[in-house]
């Protein structure tokens, strides 16, 4: 298994490198110009090639490319177009505040999701399985945005028992985690569902039962523990995502990190904090998709890695 | 509900004691701040946020007009090229450093040293020399006549930072001033916080411990911050959430006639918009008070000029824009457009600007003018209005939509670049194309001379060219608005869009 995972450490090497070439052109190929953007409005013509000049934009595009690989080798992500600061401490900064939203939303959303799912497999076209799906799909299609707002003026507003917006203190996390979270336990608690809806028809299910097996052991140990491995990309997946920072969700309630950043980046163009933004997120997908890759193994002792 | 809010609120001040021993104000701002060096940027939160830090040698009060702050008297020669300033004495910066001539002179040559690279460095392309005589007498030499010197040195960028900051290298996170608060604490995307400067010139303020500013860049999060008490002010309270915060009985909506005059400029190398007609219908034809109504809520006023009532040397034009849908008509029918054309139109895509594309689309069918909007993401418009690789013959918008706000507010500052043949985009924002010699003339005279007087009757004649030429549909004079606190005072919202704070305080 050490073998396997150096081996796959390895590999990331090549896709990162690929992920370098498209990731610069995509940002570069973005209209819109950061001289101007940053020179502001009521900027002169004069202004604006000042600002050029100051943020080294007058180079070619090939050697700004090298510059930014050679920087990306040694750990050198540049300063920041906007503000000057290096993008490194920039990340440093955002990094926790997304990381713990994205754990709070995922942590919530799993459990929730998982219950809501094996509840609904366990009594199809009951009332508590219709309901359930019911909540899912409301989940899934109301806007973050417009549930952010709404928690927000009845909890905050009206009720006044968390506070608004930002993050300095952990109560802070329970409005924007539940917002967050509400789609992604939709999706897990669809996906467990159909995933438990398929093992539970299975022969060694059936085995489970006729060998006087409680319900409660053959569901939660024989059928959702095979019904696992889906579930489990699919948590992985979402967790890549929430750890992309949610931008609509982090703007709302004016949390700290990497989303509220980036929108801020794309806005200024600030083209060096948007690579190292689209890098992290890529770099953090490939590790999970790892992860949860070397996951396997342990929910299924019959996965072997080679 | 609104029983439920004010019991709740209620509850809360109770348990806190109200207001009166709260000594720390705090505001949501609308923006991200970008620098905590004024004289290197070009945003109204960071002039803003730096207000009570910085001193100016010149300010502006609630209506914009010029008033003493680190300069106490200020004289001009007659052909405006030589401006000398006294100083007040007895000022030390927070870090202990005199205020005196020395110190402006070396603020005054950062910002004319072009090679720095700041972005207030064109506004001083102009200073030749800055001498200081004596301790507190400052004399800024001009290489050409320059008439809207002293709103220049008023302009909210033109701070002064202590030199011995200057000297030790980076000011745009350490910000040394002379005023009523010291920089203490920046945490960027998250807080700003200044404290009260116990030495400060003036022993009457300050009058409260800290401000503390948060950028808050969603409009209704500010706004339920304020509901909530976790601010007291809200900075740049958008139109359609007034309604909100005026409901509630604890809460006052501040609103002060702007400067900017928002207008859709007629792009006049487009030969359809070479015929006065033309340019004349397409103002008759659109109805400005619902414009009002429809974008801003009925927060704004209908043009009389082409510059806002509060810009210096206003002036206001007859006859006053009105609307007449049959004259119109009959005009674009003397053009030789009575089946009306075709028309594209730009703006931002924000949802102020998107009511704007809309409204003009509908009023605009009622000439036959069948109108295509195109809402432009802001750095795109951006680059498509004042990219570098511009071409203003084969530019394709029609009409563009756009606010110009003079942020000295001196006539200068939106005649010469929305007006003036040298403001042509991309240079500046004539984005109508729209040249003639009488306001190129007029702009030019009003700059060679200090002579309000003077300046004043080159600034009506040239006011009056443009409105009798309409190179634009005058669409309106927005509302500089914000929300606060009842109870606060001292914290308000200026014409020009910035916010002071020197004077905040709190009621008993």
């Amino acid at each position: 298994m050490f073998q396997y995972f150096v081996r796959r450490l390895l590999a990331l090497v090549p896709v990162i490198f690929i992920i370098s070439v498209f990731v610069f052109l995509f940002v570069h190929a973005l209209p819109g110009d950061p001289a101007r953007v940053l020179a502001g409005e009521n900027a002169t013509q004069a202004d604006v090639e000042a600002m050029r000049r100051a943020l080294n934009l007058d180079r070619s595009l090939p050697v700004q490319y090298v510059e930014f690989v050679r920087n990306l080798v040694t750990l050198d992500l540049g300063t920041s177009l906007r503000t000057g600061e290096p993008v490194w401490d920039m990340m440093m900064r955002a990094f926790p505040a997304t990381f713990w939203l994205s754990v709070a939303s995922l942590a919530w959303s799993v459990v929730f999701g998982l219950i809501a799912g094996v509840i609904s497999a366990r009594r199809r076209d009951s009332f508590a399985d219709h309901s359930a799906m019911v909540l899912a799909v409301s989940g899934i299609s109301i806007p973050p945005f417009w549930l952010g707002l709404l928690l927000m003026q009845v909890f905050s507003v009206q009720l006044g028992w968390f506070g608004t917006s930002g993050f300095d203190d952990w109560s802070d996390l329970v409005l924007p985690s539940i917002t967050l979270g509400a789609g992604v336990a939709a999706v897990m608690a669809r996906f467990t569902r159909s995933a438990m809806v398929d093992v539970i028809r299975e022969d060694y299910v059936r085995t489970a039962r006729a060998k006087g097996l409680r319900e409660r052991v053959v569901v939660w140990k024989h059928t959702l523990r095979n019904a696992l491995i889906p579930v489990v990309t699919m948590a992985g997946l979402q967790f890549g995502f929430l750890l992309g920072g949610s931008i609509v969700i982090e703007r709302v309630f004016r949390w700290p990190g990497l989303g509220s950043m980036l929108i801020e980046a794309i806005n200024y163009r600030d083209f060096v904090v948007v690579q190292a933004e689209l890098m992290l997120f890529s770099l953090e997908f490939l590790l999970i998709n790892l992860a949860v890759d070397l996951l396997y193994g342990i929910i299924n002792p019959a996965i072997r890695y080679r | 509900m609104a029983y439920l809010k004010t019991t709740a609120l209620a509850a809360v001040l109770a348990a806190t004691g109200g207001l009166a021993q709260a000594q720390d104000i705090k505001v949501a701002m609308d923006q991200v701040f970008h620098t905590l060096d004024p004289q290197d940027s070009n945003y109204n939160v960071d002039f803003s946020s730096m207000e009570g830090v910085f001193e100016r040698l010149i300010s502006f009060d609630e209506d914009m007009g010029l008033v003493p702050q680190l300069a106490t008297e200020w004289e001009a020669n007659e052909d405006a090229t030589q401006f000398t300033l006294t100083l007040r004495e007895g000022v030390v910066f927070h870090d202990g450093t005199p205020f005196n001539a020395e110190a402006v002179k070396a603020n005054l040559e950062r910002l004319a040293d072009q090679s720095q690279n700041l972005a207030k460095n064109s506004m001083f392309n102009m200073v030749d020399s800055v001498e200081a005589p004596d301790e507190t007498t400052v004399v800024i030499n001009l290489k050409e006549p320059f008439g809207a010197m002293i709103n220049t040195l008023a302009h909210p960028a033109v701070v002064m930072h202590s030199p011995a900051s200057l000297e030790e290298g980076d000011v745009s996170d350490n910000p040394v001033g002379t005023g009523p608060f010291r920089f203490d604490e920046w945490v960027p995307g998250e807080q700003l916080r200044v404290v009260a400067n116990e030495d400060y010139w003036d022993s009457e303020w300050p009058k409260v411990d800290s401000v503390t500013f948060y950028p808050v860049p969603e409009n209704a999060t500010r706004v339920s911050m304020l509901l909530s008490d976790e601010v007291q002010f809200v900075y740049v309270l958008p139109a359609e959430l007034a309604e909100n915060v005026e409901s509630n009985d604890n809460y006052e909506v501040l609103s002060r006639e702007g400067l900017t005059v928002w207008t859709a400029a007629m792009n006049m190398n487009k030969e359809h918009f070479q015929d006065p007609k033309v340019r004349e219908a397409f103002n008759l034809v659109v109805d400005q008070e619902a414009f009002l109504q429809v974008v801003y809520s009925g927060h704004g006023s209908v043009p009389d000029s082409p510059i806002a009532p509060n810009t210096q040397f206003h002036e206001a034009q007859e006859p006053a824009l009105s609307t007449d849908v049959e004259r119109a008509r009959e005009l674009m029918e003397e053009a030789g457009y009575g089946d009306g054309f075709e028309v594209e139109i730009w703006a931002r895509n924000n949802s102020t600007e998107v009511r704007m594309l809309q409204f003009l689309k509908q009023q605009l069918s009622q000439i036959n003018v069948d109108a295509t909007v195109l809402p432009l993401e802001g750095a795109t418009r951006s680059e498509r209005l004042f990219g570098s690789n511009v071409n203003p013959e084969t530019i394709e918008y029609d009409l563009a939509i756009g606010g110009w706000s003079p942020s000295t507010g001196d006539a200068d500052w939106h005649l010469r670049p929305v007006y003036a043949t040298e403001g042509f985009i991309p240079a500046m924002y004539n984005m109508a194309f729209y040249s003639n010699e009488v306001v190129d003339g007029a702009v030019a005279e009003a700059l060679a001379t200090a002579d309000p007087e003077a300046r004043a009757a080159a600034y009506a004649k040239a006011q009056e060219q443009i409105w009798a030429d309409q190179p634009a549909i005058f669409l309106a004079v927005d509302e500089k608005m914000a929300g606060r606190k009842k109870g606060v005072t001292g914290v308000i919202k200026m014409p020009d869009g910035t916010m002071q704070y020197s004077h905040a305080a709190v009621e008993e």
